[in-house]
């Protein structure tokens, strides 16, 4: 049997790419596994596609990932008419890949694109150096031979590269309380804390990781019983870079548990601050919008070489601090950023890494969000429910 | 022979970035760089010239960003802002860094009769054709503005640092 799945382009302008939905309320709706299904377009040519299992313990963030083969016609802006539409049927098609859960958590991972090379550190320290505080950073992000991170050495050739340099970093998680509860918002640091993979995805479309960080304890009033309660808690990332994509994308989520317990875990409220250290030149430009907080962009217009940085959040970032307040290297010290996200349950981020585009940096970073974090592609089994572009979290 | 005014203003712009060092530190490998740049236009005609500087800017912009540090660059940038209110300091910096780079390049080598020293003077040469107060290559920075991006950027970048000429004495400004 052949399904029909409507395209919902929300802009007013043709939109090609990938598109994301929870894959379980497709399969629940169509009855079709996540390893015997094509996707087909309006003349019967396969769409590559691919599953990805984010979470192997929760089947619910199961995502289908495609990408459209040509653009699609422009639609209202509030989803309510599809611009196209795709098939689904069983099939022994072009089959999604749904990777195995590794053995063995390594000390790192990377990501390519094919435009861009991620090297993402699960462990705190990569060398003998001693210096632990690197878990959950990217210590290098290459575009060809060019060290986006410290653009300049890497132009020079012949000094060595910023050992300090990383961005993507998560440092510091703040869970905060009722006010009623009498008890101070509990800061959690993670970059000195390990993570664990969880999960590899690999397909046409992109390829990411799921890692989690190391257990800990969140002590929180619960009012029902008025007393303090602890829950043993792990912050989810899941990182996925698409193919010929400079930008990185990252859902994040806290799951906790109650302690010694078989209860379920439950998604709790987060606030994560970001810290990079990375060379974008003497005295970069922020350019952020007061207004429209979803997203930033860091640029260097003048001069010959234009590295740039853009970041963009469903979730609401505060003002960026540069240079990071309380840096111990004042010297380099313009090299560091930090932000916080406002507090949410999830939170889906993006990242830009440019250099001497033809698009200023805070025009692309600006799209990115548009298309990317503000009005995603969606896609909706016909007489079902309209699926946006997340994880389905 | 007295010394333009446009290399005294590059000496100048050095030391306030204080890359004279990292500069003199890294002279082989950036000797290295500079002629695979130069000998990669050879040949060219008087637009090699603007491709070698185009080729050779944004390493030289590396090499002020390495070499120099941020209260010392805003030091240097604020000077040129300055003189030339409306100039893309930064350009001007690397313009100027460049001129310096290439300059004590060949100064050095003709003290130490080095095998170096044709590739600097054609260098220097290339660099000269482009600055207007020069006409003994064939032509300015202006002349060869209308090509490409690349070609105006040099040219604009070089016209600027060109109005050094007209800039009080270096050593009366910091």
């Amino acid at each position: 049997m052949r399904f029909e799945i409507d395209v919902f382009n929300p802009s007013d302008y043709a939109r090609g790419g990938p598109v994301t939905a929870p894959w379980q309320p497709i399969q629940r709706a169509t009855g079709i596994g996540a390893n015997a299904f094509q996707l087909l377009d309006g003349n019967g040519r396969g769409i590559s596609a691919q599953i990805d299992r984010i979470d192997p313990a929760d089947p619910s963030l199961d995502t289908l990932v495609f990408s459209l083969p040509s653009r699609v016609a422009p639609g209202p802006d509030d989803y309510s008419r599809a611009s196209a539409t795709v098939f689904l049927e069983a099939g022994s098609g072009p089959r999604p890949e749904v990777s195995p859960v590794p053995a063995d958590s390594p000390a790192r991972v990377e990501l390519s694109s094919g435009a861009l090379t991620v090297s993402l550190s699960l462990a705190p320290c990569q060398d003998d150096s001693g210096h632990d505080w690197f878990a959950g950073s990217a210590q290098s992000v290459r575009r060809g031979a060019t060290e986006m991170l410290d653009v300049w050495r890497s132009l020079l050739g012949f000094v060595e590269h910023d050992p300090e340099k990383r961005c993507v970093q998560i440092d510091r998680l703040l869970l905060s309380q009722p006010p009623r509860a009498g008890l101070p918002d509990q800061e959690i640091h993670l970059h000195k804390s390990p993570y664990q993979l969880v999960s590899v995805c690999s397909g046409p479309i992109r390829e990411g990781y799921t890692i989690m960080s190391a257990p800990f304890g969140y002590v929180y009033w619960d009012p029902s019983e008025g007393s303090r309660e602890t829950l043993v808690c792990n912050f989810f990332r899941s990182v996925s870079l698409y193919r010929g994509s400079d930008c990185v994308v990252e859902e994040l989520w806290l799951k906790g548990t109650a302690a010694g317990g078989d209860a379920e875990s439950t998604n709790l409220s987060f606030s994560a601050r970001y810290f990079a250290n990375m060379n974008l030149g003497f005295d970069p430009v922020v350019y952020r919008f007061e207004t429209v907080p979803d997203w930033f962009a860091v640029g260097y217009p003048d001069g010959d070489v234009h590295p740039g940085y853009g970041f963009a959040t469903d979730a609401h970032a505060r003002h960026l601090r540069h240079p990071h307040p309380g840096y111990p290297d004042a010297r380099n010290a313009y090299r560091t950023f930090s932000w916080e996200l406002h507090p949410s349950k999830r939170a889906r981020c993006l990242h830009l890494f440019y250099l001497d585009g033809a698009v200023p940096v805070e025009h692309r970073a600006g799209h990115a969000w548009y298309e990317e974090i503000y009005k995603p592609l969606r896609i909706k089994i016909r007489g079902g429910r309209t699926h946006a572009g997340t994880t389905g979290l | 022979m007295p010394e333009q005014p446009v290399f005294e203003n590059a000496s100048h712009a050095v030391k306030l970035l204080n890359a004279d060092e990292f500069i003199k530190k890294h002279r082989s490998e950036i000797f290295e760089r500079l002629a695979g740049a130069e000998a990669s236009v050879k040949g060219m005609g008087p637009e090699g010239n603007v491709v070698f500087v185009a080729e050779c800017l944004p390493f030289v912009a590396a090499i002020v960003h390495v070499g120099s540090t941020l209260d010392k660059f805003r030091e240097a940038r604020d000077w040129v802002r300055g003189k030339l209110e409306h100039a893309d300091a930064v350009s001007v910096l690397s313009a100027l860094t460049f001129l310096y780079i290439v300059d004590k390049g060949l100064e050095f080598a003709t003290q130490q009769n080095s095998a170096e020293l044709p590739v600097w003077q054609s260098m220097r040469s290339r660099l000269e054709s482009l600055l207007p107060a020069s006409g003994s290559a064939g032509g300015s920075a202006s002349a060869l503005s209308a090509q490409s991006p690349a070609h105006i950027s040099v040219a604009t970048t070089l016209e600027s640092v060109s109005a050094a000429d007209s800039w009080p004495s270096a050593n009366q400004s910091s």
